[in-house]
């Protein structure tokens, strides 16, 4: 558990100047697209991953994970993890945009937090089917992949409305915060964590048994 | 003398080349010396050593026990030189290595600074402009500074200078003084092991042709110069390599003993050196096929 936090610093490290790039990305999109903020928290997170995973298959990088100390399920437990620390920076920046917006009265509007926790609840689910296809696919496939995900973000905000039309209860929830039911969110959340843990299990078996 | 790497009937195959039935065994306290041509296998059985390469059938044992990925303390005691750069190419010399030294409990700040110096790594010099041989040394600086019992360095000698390349090689010496440290070697430049080897591995064509003390090559081989008037079809039958020129021939034999018997009078019998056997070997296996 403790290699997966150095795991994790290690990636953050790799990224760090990646991450100053979010400044601009937070200033140029919530200068020209602020009314829908809150999908602004999907892409930085998505690609903090998908960043580090390239990094990792781009120059034998992988070679040197496995000569670390460190069990292969621990290499791939990292990366799952390292998903928290992701949403938790995007959260944070469209948070952080949301108030200097409110501050210099760009918005009069509530934070609309509902929303965003369900856009950054995307991104595990995501990553849940990016992982299993990036260590299936390696080096070879892994510009392939990042294509098909970027779009993937692209289609966010139609998904989230496509999503909102086919459940009432869930736009309920995100306008008004009531639920009628809990036995739909319940079941939400479920499946959820299994499609996660089935992400998870698959990259594992796919990477422990791989010539690196 | 206990071995600190074993292989135990090792088979991997990869389309047309394969690793057939490989069984061996690395002695602690000693230098091995992992020899043999391009795509002889060598690099294979050691990313397979680490971990890295899956053997199809066999075991690998390290330190005596199984190489399971669940041991990281098996790999602590490994330190591990690529002929290519593993390393994050993007980062400084001092942020890679904030990157790897919490990985070790046994790491030394005070080696790696030791060996930074006396290696002239540039601290904030990105690794991708690291030369080959610069990129080789931050290797060897962070193998030496956990505390490595076994170092694992595959072809670690290509793209250095002469110097450095000496500087090396006494450096390995002095690290072996330690008897609880072993390294495996490999290369397929022989005049290197030729000073520092105590043991021989040769592999060719994904088999393994010796296994010895390098001691041992001289009283087992001999090489044979001589007129083409010695060679018939019973006398080319005990060479395991022959090279013919309009003058005469050389010729590696692997029976000193019957080789002096036939040869001492007519002929010229040298002790070959470890590229004369290598060499000879291969050539003589190329034959055959």
């Amino acid at each position: 558990m403790y290699n997966s936090f150095h795991l994790i610093r290690k990636d953050l490290i790799i990224v760090q100047k990646f991450i100053l790039l979010l400044i601009p990305y937070y200033m140029v999109m919530g200068f020209t697209n602020f009314d829908n903020y809150t999908v602004f928290a999907l892409l930085p997170a998505m690609l903090l991953l998908i960043n580090t995973c390239t990094m990792d298959v781009q120059q034998n990088n992988q070679k040197f994970l496995v000569s670390l100390p460190v069990p292969r399920q621990q290499i791939v437990l990292a990366k799952y993890l390292a998903m928290l620390p992701y949403s938790v920076l995007s959260f944070a920046c469209t948070v952080l945009l949301y108030f200097i917006a409110f501050s210099v009265g760009r918005t009069t509007e509530p934070l609309a937090w509902r929303e965003l926790l369900l856009c950054i609840a995307g991104f595990p689910l995501l990553a849940s089917f990016y992982l299993p296809l990036h260590y299936w696919l390696g080096r070879k496939g892994t510009q392939v992949v990042n294509m098909v995900f970027i779009m993937l973000i692209m289609l966010n905000f139609a998904a989230i409305k496509q999503l909102m039309e086919w459940f009432p209860g869930l736009a309920e929830w995100v306008s008004s915060g009531k639920a009628d039911s809990l036995l739909l969110p319940v079941i939400a959340v479920l499946g959820y964590v299994l499609i996660l843990f089935c992400s998870y299990l698959i990259s594992l078996r796919v990477f422990t048994a791989k010539d690196i | 003398m206990s071995d600190c790497i074993r292989l135990e009937h090792v088979h991997k195959s990869y389309g047309t080349f394969a690793l057939q039935d490989i069984s061996l065994g690395i002695k602690e306290g000693y230098i091995t010396g992992l020899i043999g041509p391009n795509g002889a296998g060598k690099t294979t059985l050691i990313q397979m050593i680490m971990g890295m390469v899956r053997p199809d059938r066999g075991d690998v044992q390290l330190f005596g026990g199984q190489n399971k990925e669940q041991v990281p303390a098996v790999k602590e005691r490994i330190g591990y030189v690529s002929d290519e750069n593993i390393y994050y190419e993007q980062l400084t010399v001092k942020q890679m290595k904030k990157v790897i030294a919490p990985f070790y409990s046994r790491w030394n700040e005070d080696t790696y600074v030791k060996y930074q110096e006396l290696f002239r790594l540039s601290p904030g010099k990105k690794i991708r402009d690291l030369s080959k041989g610069m990129k080789i040394k931050f290797s060897l600086a962070i193998a030496l500074s956990h505390s490595a019992d076994l170092l694992i360095m595959d072809e670690p000698t290509s793209g250095l200078d002469p110097v450095f390349r000496r500087e090396l090689l006494d450096l390995l010496t002095e690290h072996i003084q330690d008897e609880k440290k072993s390294i495996l070697f490999s290369t397929h430049n022989t005049t290197d092991l030729d000073r520092i080897a105590d043991y021989i591995v040769f592999v060719n064509d994904g088999r393994i042709v010796f296994d010895e003390m390098k001691e041992a090559l001289a009283e087992k081989y001999l090489l044979v110069k001589g007129g083409k008037e010695l060679l018939d079809r019973d006398t080319r039958r005990l060479f395991l390599g022959i090279r013919e020129s309009a003058h005469g021939f050389e010729g590696l034999m692997g029976n000193r003993a019957e080789g002096e018997r036939y040869f001492k009078d007519t002929a010229i019998c040298e002790t070959p050196t470890l590229e004369e056997i290598m060499y000879f070997s291969v050539k003589g296996s190329e034959l055959r096929v």
